[in-house]
């Protein structure tokens, strides 16, 4: 047998091992609650810190650590690891100047292939076991009492404790035989949590799209790109342009009009990207979690594991889907509003 | 009906109806960027982007659906 066949059958016998345990339900499991806001977790200087930041820090460090790792000995032949990267950065680099042309795809390429590396380390690793089963266990408060669990204490100084599993006078009268205490029921709040399921860091990201998009079309047409918001000019054309009769200036003045309605609807709609960028995201991250909690419950181990795959296809295809999106804004940003320019041209 | 029937009853018809719309966008749209790449399949590349973000749009309206059920249930 050969050494990668032995650790093939090790890892299959601890799996068994781990199955025959959970269907004989040790340790006891319990359905975990769904909570929408990030539950804080620590206290770092008297600001409290929620799960998923500490997540999105930790995303933010396996990305700085690993790409600091594989540049730190760049090679002109690439090795493995460089080559992955070179792989990546060179067609994501392609697509994005497909999409955007040689010379804006050098100033899109940095802020929209960060998005896209932070959001798929993040949502790749939400997905490992690291994420969601352990965390600190918090006396459960007022309305956010779902999933609620009693604890069973296994040592002395309340440090370290176990869900009790079932009804919640069985789980009293289990703990009672057992001598520990649970009079308080608890719920936990795990150490980390995938950060898009938190809607401040959607909202964090799609504010840094929107805002750079305005950013990137005044670098690109100066003062005048803000004339697609405030859309005088074609009414200050109406008024001011010569030869033409009053009918025809009466019309050219309801067509200013319109454009003015248009220009309030640009307006919107970039405040309505900011809602949509964000609420994809979190919507579909989220959704994800749940999704997987339920199925876990539903049919263990068999049902699981489709789903991850699922998983694991939603989270790169979201990450690609935010960038792809913050490109097409930063384009739609900076090659400017037709017609205006058109009537400027002539 | 008690409020809590009520509102798992709205979550159920919020999600419900709010993905039959995009799920019959999604089907049009794979259908005909399948249609595209069945006649010129060297357009492969061209048809990508548009047709992600043809989904992107038509997905984050289901998806909008879902977080109201889930605002409806949870919150």
């Amino acid at each position: 047998m050969s050494k990668r066949q032995k650790v093939l059958v090790w890892a299959a016998g601890i799996i068994a091992l781990l199955v025959v345990l959970s269907l004989l339900r040790i340790p006891k499991v319990v359905l975990p609650g769904i909570i929408i806001r990030a539950e804080t977790v620590v206290h770092l200087f008297g600001f409290p810190i929620t799960n998923t930041l500490l997540a999105t820090w930790l995303t933010m460090l396996v990305l700085i650590l690993g790409s600091w790792a594989i540049t730190r000995k760049m090679k002109v032949v690439p090795g493995r690891w460089q080559g992955l990267l070179e792989m990546l950065i060179e067609g994501f680099y392609n697509l994005v100047k497909g999409v955007a042309g040689p010379k804006w795809a050098r100033q899109f390429f940095p802020i929209v292939m960060t998005i896209f590396l932070f959001l798929v380390t993040s949502n790749l690793m939400g997905l490992t076991p690291l994420y969601g089963g352990w965390g600190v266990l918090e006396p459960a408060e007022g309305a956010h009492t779902q999933g609620a669990q009693p604890v069973k204490w296994l040592n002395e100084s309340h440090s370290v404790g176990l869900w009790v599993t079932g009804e919640k006078q069985e789980a009293q009268a289990a703990v009672e035989g057992t001598g520990a205490e649970a009079e308080e029921l608890y719920m936990l709040a795990p150490m980390f949590r995938s950060a898009a399921t938190d809607l401040n860091t959607t909202i964090a990201l799609a504010l840094v799209s929107v805002v750079m998009a305005q950013v990137f079309g005044v670098k690109a047409l100066g003062p005048t790109y803000f004339g697609k918001f405030i859309a005088v000019g074609s009414i200050k054309r109406a008024l001011t342009k010569k030869g033409v009769g009053c009918v025809g200036r009466i019309g050219a003045l309801g067509l200013g009009f319109i454009d003015i309605f248009v220009g309030v609807l640009e307006t919107i709609s970039e405040f309505s990207k900011i809602i949509s960028f964000s609420f994809r995201l979190f919507g579909n991250v989220f959704a994800g979690e749940v999704l997987l909690g339920v199925m876990a419950f539903l049919i263990p181990y068999l049902m699981s594991l489709p789903f991850f795959g699922l998983e694991i296809f939603v989270g790169v295809v979201q990450a690609l889907v935010f960038m792809m999106l913050t490109v097409a804004f930063f384009v739609i940003a900076v090659s400017g509003h037709g017609s205006e320019e058109h009537a400027e041209e002539h | 009906m008690d409020a809590e029937t009520m509102r798992l009853l709205a979550s159920a018809i919020a999600i419900g109806l709010g993905a039959l719309g995009p799920g019959l966008g999604l089907g049009m749209i794979g259908s005909k960027a399948m249609e595209a790449l069945g006649r010129n399949p060297e357009a492969r590349e061209a048809i990508f982007v548009p047709l992600i973000l043809g989904l992107a749009f038509t997905e984050a309206i289901g998806i909008y659906a879902l977080v109201v059920a889930l605002i409806i249930k949870f919150v």
